[in-house]
């Protein structure tokens, strides 16, 4: 459509004259070349293909050409000429370390200069006139970085004159004082090969020097020279001699006006120069002492050597920033901190400056001097890194012309630091270090990589410090066709970490007795008092992690469990004997006999031992209320359990187990009221906190003597737990032990025994009656056949009171059973599902005769790992309705007893967990077919889902529902009015039909919600405070319906056009609309016509049911032939969804 | 015109590759079919590839990676509007300021969804448009290719006899597309859809 120019025929004719003052009006990516006859080496910047888009491939064998699809070719001959000069000191830092300057003759009309970038340089040009023969030329992007950057290509000078000076050394004409006022005698020089130049940096001077030029920074860059130190080379100037041995190392500091010279120096890297004019001075490098430099002066000149182009060699010795690396940049990443060479190299910059901002762009051919390559070998890849220092310059030896864009910002430093390699696990193995853990039985396993969540069933509670080998396999890579997973763009372009892992459901799952070199556990038992009480819990929930914390941010983050109180404490007697074997065992027998109070409470002693591994100490059970006080366990109380600190071994809790917690308080006197440590009804517990698991035996017996009945401590759960565990086979993954293990593996046991005498035969028969009451203090754990057959949920005394209420009434319970189905719940779009953190889900759970479903919300961090179908779960605390329905709860604990495998190998173990309405199911969804405009659904009288869009709208109704005392600022925010209905004729791409709405629907049909400016004149007329006419749609019409309480606007328009000509507007009122009125409206109609595709929720609609609106409808040919629908619900289109939802479906035609 | 296969009043879903290579039928004004249908309107959904604003129209290319579909936005509102009804010549049409707007928002690159009229001009397909709207969201073209390979699995899932041969070259056409773009997530995505589902009905060799 655009048609180029018209190409010159004729190879005869002249190149037309390019000044750079044509060149920096050029506003995009352009090449251009003096010769169009291109030589293969200059094809690609020379040949000019047509600058369109390409169409489909052509069928010829022979492969495309290759496209300069970012720069626009100049179709005809161009010859640039310019003169080349060192940057101008006011150009960016980036600019005056690399580029030099072309420029017009000063003298020309709009005389202009641009940023340029030479390939093969020669000193000779600088300060001459140049033809540029082939050249890019890249506009700058932002305003504020001047006119752009030229890269040359191939150039030539503009008349060949004798360069200045003669013989071995050339002068390079840079803007130095004249040669004639050259004194070497009183100052220094150097010759040398330049083996380093740094970046131009800027430093402050000493403050005591004020002549040296007040509180400005010195602004220059320091080159590292090798000279030659024979007595030749001390007096100038040199002369040619083979004998030149470059060997004294010496730095040269570019200091002011000779900072411009950086780009100069920079591709004298590898050559030798003189520098004459220098001046020595003392450098203090902080306190480390002060050094010798040569630093350049007003007089400083610099030569160079044509003759003699020996290249000293680069220690490219690792361990030394010595190294050459040349290579095409194939990736850049991190805002150009990290560039990608040959897909292989990662070069790091820590300093932008260190590279020639412009054309460091993918697809470039650079070169790295002075470098440092370190190679990393990881388990799972292997990667070249190269990394940056002071010395290190970086030249271009090719330009790209596949990108024309600079990744770099120009001023953000320091950022490598802060990123972490982010990458893919792969069939290898990965080292991590565990990290914190939060859930039950997992862990967080953290490696330079990133993180992740590992599953350690048979973890034993007191290692803290060990390493974990992980498999992972690789799937769905292909998919995402990655070439290589573990590359530098896979790693940094195409997805994050998390990404990755949710899509590949890497999910990694190890044994414990899987491992080696893993010590026995040892129990960090140090009693140091033994005047110590401890307390006896019952632990009867645990509340699930609360969503308000972040993994990351786990400091002060606090964990939640209730327990009981036993009434009895434990306490060692002096019978017990200090243990050899328990190293970290220090008992001092400090115990005080002559206490009073201990005495009298010891007549309540029930003897019992508390042994861990083979040692055995002597105790007694005394209550905690004064002995002889009756009535023991109508006391039994509650106490919530804090967690403190995220490093507590939470996951070692199990509901229904025994714990034994050393008394925190000081006081070694024991009171007649206790220690009063527990009467708060809340006690915190850290790191420090000595807490243990303990197994309660009677006699020996984990099961109390009967005292009434068989029961057993733990009573169902062990029951439970025992079925579970006989069923258990290879292909499941036990997260809790049974209880029978628990026991074995407890930090104590605790043995009450039985005396013979018969009065301690009574206490010994009364504890056991407490322990077993104990049990009612726990919810019973229920199978799901055993809850079908009793869910009666006890009637709330009150129901009649509490009947209007909306508070969901019923008992709490503990279920167990196995995940059969997990999905997502309820119909409620919520469109910020990132950031909200809470899922609502259902759940069915089965055994194998019977199956119930559990709603809720799970919030993000309580979600179990390993939650999905085949899983074995214990639902502690659901909600049972008296409708039986049954809830999760915020304090449902979900205790996971076991995963499948066979259904983790299905990659269904997790579901999306994605609330998403339109896998409801019950709403019949009719494609948007091309020719398909199947009419049967129109017949069916259920809902439908359809996309559509606003053709026209046929009539609307807008009334006003401010009354005329309420000021509209009471509801701010929103629209003051209200859609009485609208009838909208709406395109789904197959037919038209009519959709008739109100209220809401209506509103998001009309775009009344939006913002939308209308003509100056409407907007200035309706504004709601006159100034502001950024303001919503409907928000305009609020001052116009309150002038006329009721507006009926007919379309007599054929839809489907647009005009609004045909418009009938009447007002209840019988005003007559003025003419803006009448042009707002138009406004409102068209805005909702113009607007993109919606989801709509429609049933039809009996044509005469609108006749109960008493509305003069428009009687229109079309109209009338079309289906009528009413519009239930509306909602804006979401692209990713509706594209997923469409892929199932075309999964499921098959 | 008003058959059941009749679409005239329909903006019809298409991709460009479709619309470009509509029948069409020598009437006055000219109508254009498809598989026997009568189709007279469009919508695609494309990138702007081409932009050319003169005084009284805006013509551009949408390209939707299956071809460009050359466009006009007419502009002259005021002009028609000072010739047919003196008696509203002072004000500025609505429908004037609209066009005016969808013109500034229509920059090269961006996505769009545009609606309008098939029409001939210099014996060659164009849109005259009706409105445009800005996609914002990146999926947006995904998911009309995805509709379009949707739709020609449904068709011929469903009806294959009744319309002869499946239009299997257009995913191909895509697929092409996908692979020369270099976008080969999406050209993957079609492979994979072809290779599961249709791959023997459509003749396409996995």
């Amino acid at each position: 459509m655009n048609p180029p120019p018209p190409p010159e025929h004729g190879a005869a004719a002249a190149p037309r004259r390019l000044t750079v003052g044509d060149l920096v009006r050029i506003r995009r990516p352009t090449t251009g070349a003096a010769s169009l006859i291109s030589s293969p080496s200059l094809s690609t910047s020379t040949a000019p293909p047509p600058r369109k888009k390409p169409k489909f491939p052509p069928a010829a064998p022979n492969p495309p050409p290759r496209s300069t699809a970012p720069f626009a070719p100049i179709p005809h001959r161009v010859l640039l000429s310019g003169t080349l000069s060192l940057p101008a000191a006011s150009s960016p830092v980036a600019c005056r370390s690399h580029c030099l300057s072309l420029s017009d003759s000063p003298f020309a009309a709009d005389a202009a200069s641009v940023c340029c970038y030479l390939l093969d340089f020669d000193p000779a040009a600088v300060g001459r006139e140049i033809h540029v023969l082939a050249w890019n030329y890249l506009p700058s992007v932002h305003r504020d970085d001047g006119v752009g950057v030229l890269e040359v290509i191939r150039w030539c000078l503009a008349e060949a004159t004798p360069a200045l000076g003669s013989g071995f050394m050339r002068t390079i004409p840079l803007d130095c004082a004249d040669a004639d006022e050259l004194d070497s005698g009183t100052y220094g020089h150097v010759f040398g090969v330049v083996r380093s130049v740094s970046v131009v940096f800027s430093m402050p001077r000493a403050s005591h020097k004020s002549d040296v030029g007040g509180g400005d920074p010195s602004v220059g860059f320091i080159a590292e020279i090798m000279c030659c130190a024979c007595r030749k080379c001390r007096g100038t100037p040199p002369e040619a001699d083979e004998q030149h041995k470059f060997e004294v190392e010496k730095f040269v500091y570019f200091v002011d006006s000779a900072s411009r010279w950086r780009p100069v120096l920079a591709r004298m890297v590898g050559r030798p120069v003189s520098v004459s004019g220098l001046k020595k001075r003392m450098v203090s490098v902080g306190t480390k002492g002060s050094y010798t430099m040569l630093v350049s002066t007003r007089k400083t000149m610099l030569r160079w050597c044509p003759s003699y182009p020996a290249v000293v060699e680069l220690d490219g010795s690792s361990g030394n920033c010595g190294g050459v690396y040349a290579g095409v940049v194939t990736g850049i990443y991190m805002q150009g901190l990290l560039i990608e060479l040959d897909e292989t190299v990662w070069l790091l910059l820590d300093d932008q400056h260190l590279a020639p901002s412009h054309s460091l762009r993918v697809g470039a051919v650079i070169s790295v001097k002075n470098g440092r390559a370190i190679r990393l070998k990881f388990a799972w890849t292997r990667i070249v890194l190269l990394g940056t220092c002071i010395k290190t310059s970086i030249t271009i030896n090719s330009f790209s012309l596949v990108d024309s864009k600079c990744y770099i910002k120009a001023e953000n430093r320091g950022l490598l630091g802060k990123f972490k390699f982010t990458k893919l696990f792969s069939e290898k193995e990965i080292l991590g270090s565990k990290n914190s853990s939060s859930l039950p039985g997992t862990l967080q396993l953290v490696d330079a990589t990133g993180c992740i969540d590992v599953v350690i069933p048979d973890l034993p509670p007191n290692i803290n410090n060990y390493k974990v080998v992980l498999q992972g396999h690789m799937a769905y890579l292909d998919h995402y066709d990655v070439t290589d997973p573990l590359s530098c763009k896979a790693a940094f372009q195409h997805f994050s970490f998390r990404k990755r892992l949710n899509h590949l459901k890497i999910y990694v799952i190890i044994n414990w007795s899987e491992l080696n070199r893993i010590g026995p556990s040892s129990i960090p038992l140090q009693i140091n008092t033994c005047g110590k009480l401890f307390h006896l819990l019952k632990l009867t929930h645990i509340y699930p992690e609360n969503n308000t914390f972040q993994h990351k941010n786990l400091l002060g983050h606090s964990l939640y469990a209730e327990a009981v109180i036993l009434p009895y404490d434990f306490k060692f007697t002096e019978r017990g004997e200090c243990s050899e074997h328990a190293e970290s065992f220090r008992m001092s027998c400090t115990y005080s006999l002559g206490n009073s109070k201990v005495s009298m409470a010891k007549s309540c002693d029930i003897p019992c031992t508390l042994s861990f591994g083979t040692t055995k100490l002597y105790g007694s059970l005394v209550s905690i209320y004064y002995c002889g006080s009756v009535g023991e366990r109508d006391h039994i109380s509650r106490i919530l359990l804090e967690f403190k600190d995220g490093m507590f071994n939470y996951q070692s809790l199990r509901i229904g187990g025994y714990f034994l917690l050393e008394c925190p308080t000081e006081s070694l006197n024991y009171s007649m009221k206790g220690c009063g440590c527990l009467q708060g009804g809340k006690i915190s517990l850290g790191s420090q906190s000595r807490f243990w698991t303990l197994a309660i035996t009677f006699n020996g017996n984990t099961n109390i003597k009967p005292a009434n009945g068989d029961e057993s401590i733990g009573v169902s759960s062990v029951k439970m737990d025992e079925s579970f565990s006989r069923k258990a086979v290879h292909s499941e993954i036990k997260l809790v032990r049974t209880w029978n293990d628990f026991h074995q593996y407890c930090d104590f046991q605790l043995n009450i025994y039985c005396e013979a005498k018969r009065e301690k035969m009574e206490k010994y028969n009364y504890i056991c009656h407490v322990f077993n009451e104990l049990c009612s203090y726990s919810n019973e754990v229920q199978s799901v056949s055993s809850f079908i057959k009793t869910r009666v949920p006890k009637r709330p005394s009150r129901s009649s009171n509490l009947q209007n209420d909306k508070l969901v009434q019923g008992d709490l319970i503990s279920l167990q059973g196995k995940v059969d189905n997990i999905h997502p719940y309820g119909c409620k779009k919520e469109k910020n599902m990132v950031g909200n953190k809470k899922y609502n889900i259902c759940i069915h759970v089965t055994d194998e005769t019977h199956m119930v479903r559990l709603c809720g919300y799970v919030s993000k961090h309580g979600y179990p790992v390993g939650l999905g179908p085949g899983a074995s779960v214990t639902f502690h605390r659901a909600l049972l309705t008296h409708k039986h329905e049954l809830f999760l709860t915020p304090q449902t604990y979900i205790e996971m007893s076991s995963i499948s495998l066979a259904a983790l190998n299905e990659e269904c173990v997790v579901t999306p967990l994605i609330s998403d309405c339109l896998k409801d199911g019950s709403l019949t969804r009719v494609p948007s077919c091309l020719l398909f405009s199947s009419q049967k659904h129109f017949a069916e009288s259920r809902a439908i889902q359809f996309q559509c869009r606003v053709v026209t709208i046929h009539v609307l109704v807008l009334e006003n529902i401010l009354k005329d005392s309420q000021p509209s600022e009471t509801r701010r925010g929103t629209i003051n009015i209200k859609v009485l209905l609208a009838g909208f004729i709406v395109d789904d791409g197959s037919s038209l039909c009519c959709c008739w709405a109100d209220d809401a629907r209506a509103e998001l049909l009309l775009r009344l919600q939006e913002v939308a400016i209308p003509h100056a004149s409407v907007a200035s007329k309706f504004s709601k405070d006159g100034v502001n006419i950024k303001q919503t749609v409907g928000s305009f019409l609020e001052s116009m319906l309150k002038k006329h309480k009721r507006i009926i606007a007919r379309n007599c328009g054929i839809p489907p056009g647009i005009s609004c000509h045909d418009l009938e507007l009447s007002s209840a009122l019988n005003k007559v609309l003025s003419c803006l009125e009448e042009k707002l409206m138009k406004f409102i109609i068209l805005n909702a016509c113009w607007k993109g595709t919606l989801n709509v929720i429609a049933s039809a609609l009996n044509a005469n049911t609108l006749n109960g609106f008493n509305l003069d409808l428009p009687d229109l040919h079309p109209v009338r032939n079309m289906p009528n629908f009413w519009v239930n619900q509306a909602f804006q289109v979401d692209p990713l969804d509706e594209a997923r939802r469409m892929l199932g479906m075309s999964r499921r035609l098959n | 015109m008003d058959s059941p296969h009749s679409l005239h009043l329909v903006h019809v879903k298409l991709l460009a590759a479709d619309l470009l290579t509509l029948t069409s039928r020598h009437t006055s004004p000219p109508s254009f079919a498809r598989c026997g249908r009568t189709v007279t309107r469009a919508e695609i959904v494309g990138v702007v590839v081409s932009r050319d604003r003169r005084e009284k129209f805006l013509r551009f290319l949408v390209d939707d990676g299956t071809g460009c579909v050359p466009c006009v936005l007419w502009l002259n509102h005021q002009y028609l509007n000072a010739n047919n009804s003196s008696s509203r010549g002072s004000d500025s049409d609505p429908t004037a300021e609209m066009a005016l707007r969808m013109s500034e928002v229509m920059s090269l690159g961006t996505v769009l969804r545009v609606r309008g009229r098939i029409v001939l001009y210099r014996g060659a397909i164009q849109i005259a448009v009706r409105d445009v709207v800005l996609e914002k969201d990146p999926n947006v073209e995904d998911l009309v290719l995805l509709v379009n390979v949707h739709v020609i699995m449904v068709r011929i899932e469903l009806n294959m006899r009744e319309y002869g041969q499946p239009h299997y070259h257009l995913v191909r056409i895509a697929i092409e597309k996908e692979k020369q773009s270099n976008q080969r997530y999406r050209c993957s995505m079609l492979i994979w859809l072809m290779r599961t589902e249709k791959a023997d009905i459509l003749g396409v060799q996995p």
